[in-house]
C-alpha cells in the first residue's frame, strides 16, 4: 500500500529475503476491529418510538463508517500490512455486504483472521458469516422453499468458476445449504435443523445426505479451485495478464500445500518472478490502493469520518461497501475520463487542504439503502468538500532538499516515466515537483 | 542497475501510438443521422403499478389497498388506464401523440437485487450472465467512435457506458469538467502526443488524450441555450438542460445518459412515489418543450426505465418490496404508435414472488432504439438476436 520515503530508504538497505520474512512476522498477529455498537433485534427496533428508531439508523450508520476508517487505517499501516491486503483481496473475491454493523464487523475480522491461513477454514467461516448469509439470501434458503443464491455464487465466484457445474448441482448444493442462518443481536451462525433438507443429495456425480461443509469439501477437493483463485491472485498482486506458466505453478502449490495461503504468499514473493523489474508497476493501483499511499506520505488525518468514505465512493470503491456480488471490477475498470482526471487532481486537493475544484456529488443514486447513500458530504463554508491537515513539512523533511528529479521518480513512481512527465516536469521548488509526479499517470501504477 | 534501465533492456516497453485513432483524419464523430436518443434511469425500482395505472382492475385494489391510486385521481389515458397523477406534466405529451408506454418490460428469471438487476439491464445480459461492458458502451466500440459519443451527465460513469474500447464521457457539470481538462498540468501531460509505454501507462495515456480531445471539441460547440423555457431547480431537470444545450449547441453525441434516484419506495410509498414523478415528470416535459422551441423535437427521443418494476402486493409499512417488470416510456415526436404500446401484464397470473411475469424483453427496445432510431446494427452491440417493435420510424 505504498511506503513513507524513510520507510522505503530503510527497507532499500536490507537483504530481500529479509524484508519479506519481516512483511510475514508482523502480519502474525491478529486483533479485531471493534465498534461499541449494539444492534437490536427486529422485534426491539419495531418497538422504538420513531424518534429513537431515527437514532439507532444513524448510530447504525455511523457504526459502518468507523469500521471504514478502521480498516483503512490498518491499511495504511506498514506494521502488520500483509495481512491487511490479503484480507483486501479476500473482500473482493468473498464479497458481502450488510447493513448491519455487527454483521460487518463479524465479516471483516473473518477475512482478516483467516487472511493468510488456510483457504478451508476461511470459506467455511465466510459461508457461515450472518453478513454472507445476509447477502445472498442464504437465510431465505428453507428445506421446503431453497433459494439458491449462495449454492451458486459459491461455486461461480467463490471456487470452481463460471461452466465448471451444472444447474443440477446448483439444486443440489442449496439443499445442503438449508436451514444456515444467523440471529442478528450476536451476529452469529445459527443452524437451523427443522429448515435443513436431510435428504439425499446427489452433488457433482456422488450422491449422499451431504451437509453444507461436505459442499464446501467437494469443491475444494477440485484442483480448479486453486487454479481460479491463483488466477485471480496473480492478476491482483502481479499483473492483469497472466503468465500462465507462473500461474500453474501458483495453483500447485497451492493445491498441494492443501491451501496454505501464507505459503503460496511466501512462494510469489520470493519468486524470480515477481520480482522480475519486468512486472513492476504493471497494475493499475485500486483507490484503496491510491488513498492509502497518499496517507502514508502525507500521514493524511481527516477531520469528518465521511469525508474518506465520500472520496472513496468518488474514486469508485467504498471499503466494506462492494458494488455487487462479482466485486470490483479491477485494473482498466477504476478508471474512466472522469476519474483519472479526479485522480490527478487528487494529490493537490488534498495537500491544498481539501479545496477540490470538483464536480459536487450528482443527483442520489437512490434510496438503496446502502451504508455511504445518505451522508454525502457537502462543501463547508471554505468550500471545502474534505477537511484534512496533511503533514507536507513531515514528508519534505524526509527528502533531501537537492533530490534530483531522477531520484524522486525512483521514490515515488514504480514505472519508468514517460518521455511527456519526463519533458513536463519543472525545475520548480521541490513540492511542486513531488506534486507534479503524484499528479501524473505513471503514479497510478504500482 | 536502476529498475528503469533494466526496464528499458527488457523488451517490454514497446511502442505505441496513444494517440486516439478517431484523431487520425478522421476529425471527429461519424454521423449516421443527426437523432438523439436521451436515456433516463431512474434508480431505486419505480414501482411500475402506480405508475401507469390498471384502473379497472380488482386484483389491482384488492392487492393494493393502502398504496392503490384511486380511479377519480389518477390521469386517465386509455380506456381502463391511468398515470400516476404526479404525471400532469406528462399528459399533455399523452394528449398529442409523444408519449408511448411499453408494458411489462423485463427479462427471464428476474434478479431482485438492485444493483445485480441494473447491471443486467445496463450490460444487456441474461440474468446467468456477468458482462463488464455496457450496451452503450458496445455502440461506442461498434461505431469506432470518440467517447463524447455518448454523455453521461450525473458524475461517475456508469456500467451501461463502458465499452471494450471506448468508454463514455461522465461528467456533471458541464463548465466545471471543461476547466478541469483546461488545467495547465493536465493539458500539458495530455497533449504529450506519442510516447513509449508499456500496456497500462498506454491506457492511462490514452484516455488522458481522448478525454482532453473530447473536451476540446466540447468546448469549441458548447453555446448556451437560446430558448428560454424554464427549467425546474432539480438535479434531475439540471442534468436535462445540460442535455438540452448539447443538443441546441449542434454536439455530434449521439446519446445522453441521464439519471434519477429515489425510487425505492419500501416505506410511506404514497407520497414519496408521486412527488418523484411529479419532479421527473416537469423535467421531462421542460425538455422536450425546450427542443421543440428549439425546432428540434424531431430529432430526440427519450427513453425512461428503471431496474426492476415492484411487487404486486403492497407490504405491511405502507410501501412495496423489489418486484420485477415495469413499464418503459418513449418520449418523443418520431414515434410510430403512441399511447399504450400493448397491455399491462396480468394481476392474476402472477410468478412465484408474487411478481409480474415480463412480456417485453428489454433487450427488445434496446434493439428497435439501437437499429430503427440510431440507425446501428444491433447484433454486434447485444450479442444475440432481439425482436425488434414497432414503435419508431
Amino acid at each position: 500500500m505504498g511506503l513513507a520515503p524513510d520507510e522505503a530508504r530503510a527497507l532499500a538497505r536490507r537483504p530481500y529475503d529479509e524484508l519479506v520474512a519481516d512483511l510475514f512476522a508482523s502480519s502474525a498477529a491478529y486483533t479485531p476491529i471493534t465498534t461499541a455498537h449494539t444492534v437490536v433485534s427486529g422485534d426491539r427496533y419495531r418497538a422504538m418510538k420513531p424518534t429513537e428508531q431515527f437514532r439507532y439508523r444513524r448510530a447504525g450508520r455511523e457504526a459502518q463508517r468507523r469500521l471504514n476508517a478502521l480498516w483503512r487505517q490498518r491499511l495504511a499501516t506498514t506494521e502488520g500490512c500483509l495481512r491487511e491486503k490479503m484480507a483486501l483481496f479476500w473482500h473482493g473475491h468473498f464479497v458481502a455486504w450488510t447493513y448491519w454493523s455487527n454483521c460487518t464487523e463479524q465479516y471483516l475480522n473473518t477475512l482478516r483472521e483467516h487472511a493468510l491461513g488456510d483457504l478451508g477454514t476461511l470459506l467455511k467461516a465466510v459461508s457461515r458469516a450472518p453478513a454472507m448469509l445476509a447477502y445472498l439470501n442464504n437465510q431465505m434458503n428453507r428445506k421446503d422453499a431453497p433459494n439458491e443464491n449462495f449454492a451458486r455464487e459459491v461455486m461461480e465466484l467463490f471456487t470452481l468458476g463460471r461452466g465448471h457445474y451444472t444447474e443440477q448441482d446448483v439444486h443440489e448444493a442449496a439443499r445442503a445449504f438449508t436451514g444456515w442462518g444467523f440471529e442478528l443481536g450476536t451476529a452469529g451462525f445459527v443452524f437451523h435443523e427443522h429448515q435443513h433438507d436431510f435428504g439425499a443429495k446427489t452433488f457433482r456425480g456422488r450422491t449422499g445426505n451431504f451437509a453444507g461443509d461436505d459442499i464446501l469439501d467437494m469443491l475444494l477437493a477440485d484442483r480448479r479451485t486453486a487454479e481460479f483463485i491463483t488466477r485471480k491472485m496473480y492478476r491482483w498482486f502481479v499483473c492483469p495478464e497472466v503468465d500462465e506458466d507462473f500461474a500453474a505453478r501458483m495453483a500447485d502449490r497451492f493445491f498441494t500445500s492443501g491451501y496454505d495461503i501464507a505459503d503460496l504468499m511466501r512462494f510469489v514473493l520470493t519468486s524470480e518472478h515477481f520480482r522480475d523489474a519486468a512486472m513492476h508497476g504493471r497494475r493499475i493501483k485500486s483507490p484503496a490502493e491510491l488513498l492509502c499511499g497518499l496517507d502514508k506520505h502525507f500521514a493524511l488525518r481527516f477531520e469528518r469520518e465521511e469525508d474518506p468514505m465520500f472520496l472513496q465512493r468518488m474514486l469508485g470503491q467504498v471499503l466494506l461497501d462492494p458494488p455487487n456480488v462479482s466485486g470490483w471490477k479491477e485494473g482498466e475498470g477504476w478508471v474512466d475520463s472522469n476519474a483519472l482526471m479526479l485522480r490527478l487532481k487528487l494529490p493537490s486537493a488534498l495537500l491544498n487542504m481539501g479545496q477540490l475544484d470538483w464536480e459536487e456529488p450528482g443527483a442520489s443514486t437512490g434510496d438503496l439503502d446502502k451504508m455511504a447513500a445518505p451522508d454525502a458530504p457537502l462543501r463547508d463554508a471554505q468550500g471545502r468538500l474534505f477537511r484534512t491537515a496533511p503533514d507536507k513539512a513531515a514528508f519534505l523533511a524526509q527528502l533531501d532538499p537537492a533530490i534530483t528529479n531522477e531520484d524522486l521518480f525512483d521514490l515515488l513512481l514504480q514505472v519508468e516515466p514517460s518521455l511527456v512527465l519526463r519533458a513536463g516536469i519543472g525545475r520548480g521548488p521541490l513540492m511542486e515537483r513531488v506534486l507534479e509526479i503524484l499528479s501524473s499517470p505513471e503514479y497510478q501504477l504500482c | 542497475m536502476r529498475r528503469r534501465d533494466f526496464l528499458r533492456s527488457t523488451g517490454l516497453v514497446t511502442t505505441s501510438l496513444l494517440v486516439p485513432r478517431f484523431l487520425h483524419g478522421m476529425g471527429g464523430v461519424l454521423m449516421l443521422n443527426g437523432r438523439k436518443l436521451v436515456v433516463v434511469q431512474l434508480t431505486g425500482g419505480n414501482d411500475g403499478l402506480n405508475t401507469i395505472v390498471p384502473l379497472r382492475s380488482d386484483d389491482y385494489y384488492r392487492l393494493r389497498p393502502k398504496l392503490a391510486i384511486a380511479r377519480d385521481l389518477a390521469l386517465p389515458i386509455t380506456d381502463g388506464v391511468g398515470l400516476n397523477p404526479g404525471m400532469s406534466a406528462l399528459r399533455p405529451l399523452f394528449d398529442d401523440g409523444r408519449l408511448c408506454v411499453i408494458n411489462g418490460v423485463g427479462y427471464p428469471d428476474p434478479d431482485r437485487s438492485h444493483f445485480r438487476s441494473m447491471d443486467i439491464w445496463h450490460t444487456a445480459s441474461g440474468s446467468d450472465t456477468f458482462l463488464d461492458t455496457g450496451w452503450l458502451g458496445r455502440y461506442l466500440d461498434a461505431r469506432h467512435t470518440s467517447p463524447h459519443d455518448v454523455v453521461e451527465f450525473g458524475g461517475t460513469l456508469s456500467l451501461a457506458n463502458k465499452g471494450e474500447r471506448v468508454k463514455a464521457l461522465a461528467m456533471n457539470d458541464p463548465a466545471r469538467f471543461l476547466q478541469a481538462a483546461r488545467e495547465p498540468w493536465f493539458a500539458k501531460l495530455a497533449s504529450g502526443g506519442h510516447a513509449a509505454e508499456h500496456q497500462q501507462l498506454g491506457y492511462l495515456y490514452r484516455t488522458m488524450a481522448e478525454t482532453y480531445q473530447s473536451a476540446g471539441h466540447i468546448q469549441e460547440r458548447l453555446k448556451p441555450r437560446t430558448t428560454s423555457v424554464v427549467f425546474p431547480k432539480t438535479a434531475f431537470a439540471t442534468q436535462l438542460r445540460h442535455v438540452s444545450a448539447f443538443i441546441q449547441s449542434g454536439m455530434e453525441t449521439s446519446v445522453y445518459y441521464t439519471s434519477a434516484g429515489g425510487f425505492d419506495t419500501h416505506v410511506n410509498q404514497a407520497v414519496k412515489h408521486q412527488k418523484l414523478w411529479t419532479e421527473v415528470g416537469a423535467g421531462i416535459a421542460a425538455f422536450v418543450d425546450d427542443l421543440r422551441a428549439a425546432g428540434l423535437g424531431k430529432e430526440v427521443l427519450v427513453m425512461v426505465f428503471s431496474e426492476f418494476g415492484r411487487r404486486a402486493k403492497e407490504n405491511a409499512s405502507n410501501g412495496t418490496d423489489h418486484g420485477t417488470a415495469g413499464p418503459v416510456l418513449l418520449i418523443g415526436e418520431g414515434l410510430k404508435k403512441p399511447g399504450a404500446f400493448n397491455a399491462l401484464p396480468s394481476l392474476t397470473d402472477l410468478d412465484g414472488n408474487g411478481d409480474l411475469q415480463f412480456t417485453i424483453d428489454f433487450r427488445r427496445i434496446y434493439a428497435t432504439l439501437l437499429k430503427d432510431w440510431l440507425g446501428t446494427e444491433p447484433g454486434a452491440v447485444l450479442g444475440g438476436r432481439f425482436d425488434k417493435l414497432p414503435v419508431v420510424g
